[in-house]
């Protein structure tokens, strides 16, 4: 099985792998994710992504990666709520601040101050350099089974509690197409419509997670997610992370505790659900404690997008 | 002397967006429009998004778009930008035909001058492959 909709379908695949043991066909399921980018294009390079629709409407006007696809979503963002770079830089530094406690974090050993965040080279403004995550080969697993399954193993069960794949209207024209998203949403995120159904489906609400792993393949896709799945109001993320609301220990939310895309690893998102899942089992180098509830979610400038709630 | 280089890919017309480039062609930015809802939609599908009918019409845009996003490029993610870097990538919106918007360039205007909510019109250049692209310039420039 092939989740589809590139790192944005990665807690489909728990979704469905939790569809296929549950109704009984199949006993087991690995989920995973393998990068290896060495033999073909890189991601953040012309003829990447040859696969994505609408490629006539960005390739022929320089729109070849998506750094340059994501900057005119925070530009945007920027515009409408006056977000400050250092908001941005917040996200990265607790992403590095969280690596340098995982020996696994391909940036372990690399701390970042702020300065060396607002001083990175551009890329494609207003994304700098450490707005952008890194790129690497590397692999991620999960195994997908019954709770009475998973009782005889082990390692502790964690619950998928809820995990679902789509998006809002109109974002198949998303930022990796030709913004032609809604224009109300531009800048908004794609995640309102899945945070609504996953809260209902487990009674909860944003106030209830304790850790969240957010897919940030982009700094400000990162305030935007926080957004979406309710965390705080419509650009009201960037004073929201600048408060240390995201910072581990204490923060309301410690996000990204492995260091997340932007310095543990670039695994789609799988690296996050493993996370998510040695959270729920006390066993993260920066533990939350007492975690019970952490949403993952994967993907956002796209459709469909995904995210799951775990849970113990 | 084109804004990009000729090295990059131009459009290759596919069964859906062949009749945008059709209009480029001849020098004519149009939109295609449900003849049944009548909303505009962009990038040109066969069946409307809105209320599924398959019949469209082909309108003229109006001459003024709006920038509404931007970015200025640093990074030559494609070789022949080394050269090029930095340029520009803009959004323009088009708030009379429902806000379809299109991703193009800005080719009179400093990187520093862009901002969102200027005013554009749309000029054409040639691409590698000798397709006809719409490219924007200041209005009144």
């Amino acid at each position: 099985m092939v989740w589809g909709g590139g790192g944005s379908g990665t807690c489909g695949a728990l979704a469905h792998a939790a569809m296929a043991v549950e109704t009984g066909q199949v006993q087991h399921v690995a989920v995973f994710r393998s990068l290896c980018q060495g033999p073909g294009h890189r991601y953040g390079q012309a003829g990447g992504f040859n696969e994505l629709p609408h490629l006539n409407f960005l390739v022929p006007f320089g729109m070849f990666s998506p750094p340059l696809m994501i900057a005119p979503l925070v530009q945007r963002y920027i515009y409408e709520f006056g977000a400050k770079p250092e908001h941005f830089g917040e996200v990265a530094l607790v992403c590095r601040d969280n690596a340098q406690r995982n020996p696994r974090a391909v940036m372990c050993g690399r701390p970042l101050t702020m300065e060396d965040y607002l001083n990175a080279r551009m890329i494609a403004e207003p994304l700098r350099l450490l707005d952008c995550c890194q790129e690497n080969d590397g692999a991620s697993a999960v195994i997908v089974t019954t709770v009475e399954r998973a009782r005889d193993l082990n390692q502790k069960p964690i619950r998928i509690l809820a995990a679902a794949q789509g998006g809002a209207a109109g974002w198949g024209d998303g930022a990796l197409g030709s913004h032609n998203m809604p224009i109300h949403e531009y800048g908004a995120g794609n995640g309102a419509t899945l945070a609504r159904r996953l809260y209902e489906r487990v009674g909860i609400t944003a106030a209830d997670i304790d850790t969240v792993q957010i897919y940030d393949h982009f700094t400000g896709c990162v305030l935007m997610t926080l957004e979406n799945f309710g965390f705080c109001g419509r650009g009201e993320a960037g004073p929201f992370v600048a408060e240390g609301n995201i910072r581990w220990p204490h923060g309301r939310v410690p996000l990204n505790t492995s260091g997340g895309h932007l310095s543990e690893a670039y695994i789609h998102g799988l690296n996050l659900v493993v996370e998510g899942v040695r959270q729920l089992r006390g066993e993260s180098t920066s533990q939350i404690k007492d975690a019970e509830l952490c949403l993952v979610t994967a993907g956002m400038s796209a459709s469909p997008m995904s995210a799951a709630i775990l849970g113990v | 002397m084109t804004y990009l280089p000729n090295e990059i890919p131009g459009p290759v017309p596919n069964d859906a967006d062949q009749m945008f480039w059709h209009y480029c062609q001849q020098h004519e930015l149009r939109f295609q429009r449900c003849t049944s809802c009548r909303r505009f939609r962009h990038p040109p599908t066969p069946v409307c998004p809105h209320c599924q009918s398959f019949q469209s019409e082909w309108v003229p845009a109006p001459e003024t778009g709006v920038i509404f996003s931007f970015t200025i490029v640093h990074h030559p993610a494609h070789a022949a930008m080394k050269t090029v870097v930095p340029y520009n990538i803009v959004v323009v919106d088009f708030p009379a035909c429902d806000h379809v918007r299109l991703v193009s360039n800005l080719i009179d205007v400093p990187s520093q001058e862009i901002r969102i909510g200027m005013d554009v019109v749309v000029t054409w250049e040639t691409t590698g492959n000798d397709m006809v692209v719409p490219r924007f310039k200041r209005r009144g420039s």
